[in-house]
């Protein structure tokens, strides 16, 4: 186990290494001048000179290889450079970003655990056909609709139509309702989708009749034995559901003006503030690496029949349907 | 066109007998016009001929006229789909038809110009002469819905494509190339999975800077290593599989046997992927244009619609919500298809 450990928090460090290089080829790499856009694009009055001491002073200036090898070494002291566009270190804007954001996933996530879950364990329940497949119908619907126009709605509906939440701010929990719907729409579809084709596996199996035969209830043979087997496979995309969350949040804060991760995105990237974004990029990954290790080191005691070897953990846990998950994910946008 | 005409003469019908098996009834009345419309598709169609002969003498005109509209549709990849049996799936199909009509003639829905307002008219809700009301300038929102679509579904067909490309490529080289090429790619590939797709977007966006092409390119990149994982996967199935050891034995070369053999049997999951795609990619370019990433403003994008209605919420809801329910419709159609097409050549595994 302590083997299995290690070689679980080596391959965790590598993949931030690796999402580290991503990171500043993708933003340091590609054709594009932050310094220009941070002195208000091609405006006249910048001297040329006034441009190469702002670069200089950012050590945009050096050569790619010097720059990556210098703000590797800052990241691994702590230090994820300062933001272009305010000046100040980007641990400190991430710090005060963190909060708000974790509040409105968390309430995000409770409330697509509970609205998807609750879908995908009622449709495969009930014995009304009908009734299942309207239920089944509404995952897809989820994935397809866009968040920003849902929370636009919700705006529109409790704000406006019906005066029940505040449509803008962060003040009490109040001001949380709206914006962990919205949150929730993509969230609790992929939920449900994961979590449906878990269940309609996990019924077929023979332990299912097992129950059935031995004279236990609906709700024994649902709750107790499908839906606590079918739900570990389903644990898997955890990960994936966090970092759909984050992304989510850049569209909620936005359309419910809150502050948080997801509006510190919006507007670094608005303003091109490179080092902030490659900051929230670099949490982004530490999230996602954290929930699967996490989740890797407890599958196992969770699930018995699983080996603990690092053979079985060599990659990211590969989701059952990559063709319909992955690409769920982008669904909170 | 038939995807299995395109399969290369040493293929096995397996993909032709899972379908046949997932056949919900074998006397189902579409399969004698598979069996007449694809011949290739004789050898698993078994059951469903000895169908047709039972129902060759009661012909009516309801299945000739059946056919005939069978015949219709084969062109848009559902041949084999009933579509008379699945009207969400015909609706999807009709409505991305004029999604693209829309997207290349958009004089034929709406002629005026989606630039031009008449102040007189600003604000005005849905009615004959506007069918989507009018924005704040005056300007018909259901012309601007329409000149819009171009703008969107073209960044989302670029973004398919360049991950359609790459993501192949790399999934290609990554189930060919052997061992130690496989694992740096797929490891490069968990990586990109490790950072939020819109994230990923994003960062390109930061440092390409704005506007519909670098956004399409954005959303693109971002799903390279989903294509290019199905891809490898896919792959190193066909490698593996009977007729590439035999066209390898009658002493084809490698690359040959790879492009004639292994990447059109390899490409059925992909391509239904790619469908599925489209629709994320549609989601994903019009929430950066809803963010403000997208063409500068009179530019009439799907997100940018929504996001220019955001001030208007309390009083002219149709400035967001139609809007709004014509991305959700396109994004639902795409994975309607995508779904069917998954459903026909997808990897049952």
């Amino acid at each position: 186990m302590t083997r299995y450990l290690a070689v679980r928090v080596a391959q965790a460090l590598g993949v931030l290494w690796a999402a580290y290089t991503v990171s500043f080829l993708v933003l340091f790499a590609l054709p594009g001048d932050p310094v220009s856009a941070l002195v208000g694009g091609d405006s006249s009055d910048v001297t040329p000179e006034q441009l190469d001491a702002v670069r200089a002073e950012y050590g945009f200036d050096r050569p790619l290889p010097a720059q990556y090898v210098h703000r590797l070494g800052q990241v691994l002291t702590g230090d994820l450079g300062r933001s272009v566009a305010t000046g100040r270190p980007v641990t400190e804007l991430l710090g005060e970003a963190v909060g708000p954001t974790v509040q409105i996933a968390a309430a995000g996530l409770l409330v697509a655990l509970v609205v998807g879950g609750g879908l995908a364990v009622g449709a495969h329940a009930t014995r009304h056909r009908v009734l299942a497949g309207l239920l089944l119908a509404l995952p897809p619907l989820g994935v397809a609709v866009p968040s920003f126009w849902f929370g636009l709605a919700l705006v529109q509906l409790f704000s406006f139509t019906f005066p029940l939440f505040p449509a803008v701010g962060q003040k009490g929990p109040a001001s949380l309702v709206l914006p962990a719907l919205t949150l929730a729409l993509p969230t609790g579809a992929v939920v449900a989708q994961v979590l449906s084709a878990s269940l309609r596996r996990t019924l077929r199996e023979p332990f299912v009749d097992t129950a059935w035969a031995k004279g236990a209830g609906p709700t024994r043979v649902h709750l107790g034995h499908v839906l606590r087997n079918a739900a570990l496979p389903a644990l898997t995309m955890t990960g994936l559901v966090v970092g759909g969350l984050l992304s989510g949040a850049v569209v909620t804060e936005t359309v419910f003006s809150r502050a948080g991760l997801g509006r510190l995105t919006a507007t670094s990237v608005g303003a091109q503030d490179l080092p902030v974004v490659q900051g929230i990029v670099l949490l982004a990954a530490v999230v996602f690496v954290a929930v699967n290790l996490v989740v890797d080191l407890v599958h196992p005691v969770l699930d018995p029949r699983l080996p603990t070897t690092a053979r079985r953990a060599a990659r990211v846990p590969a989701p059952d349907r990559p063709a319909e998950l992955l690409s769920a994910a982008p669904a909170g946008a | 066109m038939t995807w299995t005409q395109t399969r290369p003469p040493g293929a096995p019908v397996a993909a032709d007998a899972t379908a046949a098996a997932a056949d919900p009834s074998p006397a189902d009345p579409r399969v004698p016009g598979l069996a007449a419309s694809d011949p290739t598709a004789s050898g698993a169609a078994v059951p469903g001929q000895s169908a047709s002969d039972r129902t060759e003498s009661t012909q009516t005109a309801a299945t000739r006229a059946r056919r005939a509209l069978r015949a219709l549709v084969v062109p848009l990849g559902a041949a084999s789909l009933a579509p008379l049996r699945r009207p969400g799936l015909v609706l999807a199909v009709l409505w991305l038809v004029v999604l693209a009509v829309a997207a290349f003639a958009p004089a034929v829905l709406a002629p005026g110009d989606p630039l031009d307002g008449v102040p007189a008219e600003k604000l005005t809700g849905p009615s004959g002469a506007h069918w989507f009301g009018t924005d704040q300038l005056g300007r018909d929102l259901f012309t601007r819905v329409v000149h819009g679509t171009g703008l969107t579904l073209r960044g989302a067909v670029v973004a398919v494509a360049l991950a359609l490309v790459l993501g192949s490529l790399l999934g290609l080289v990554a189930g060919t190339a052997g061992r130690v090429v496989d694992d740096v790619l797929m490891r490069g590939v968990d990586v990109l999975l490790a950072i939020p797709s819109l994230l990923l977007s994003l960062s390109v966006v930061a440092a390409l800077g704005f506007g519909t092409v670098n956004v399409a390119i954005a959303v693109g990149l971002a799903s390279v290593a989903s294509i290019a994982r199905v891809m490898r996967s896919e792959v190193l199935r066909v490698r593996g599989s009977a007729y590439v050891e035999a066209a390898y034995s009658y002493g084809a070369r490698p690359a040959g046997v790879l492009l004639r053999h292994v990447l059109p049997n390899a490409s059925g999951p992909v391509v239904a992927l790619a469908a599925l795609e489209l629709g994320g990619a549609v989601l994903a370019i019009s929430a950066l244009s809803f963010l403000g990433f997208g063409e500068p403003p009179p530019a009439p994008e799907w997100g940018a619609l929504v996001a220019g209605g955001r001030d208007y919420l309390r009083t002219a809801w149709w400035l967001t919500t139609l809007p709004g329910l014509t991305i959700a419709l396109s994004v639902l159609s795409a994975n309607t298809l995508s779904r069917a097409l998954d459903a026909r050549f997808g990897a049952h595994r």
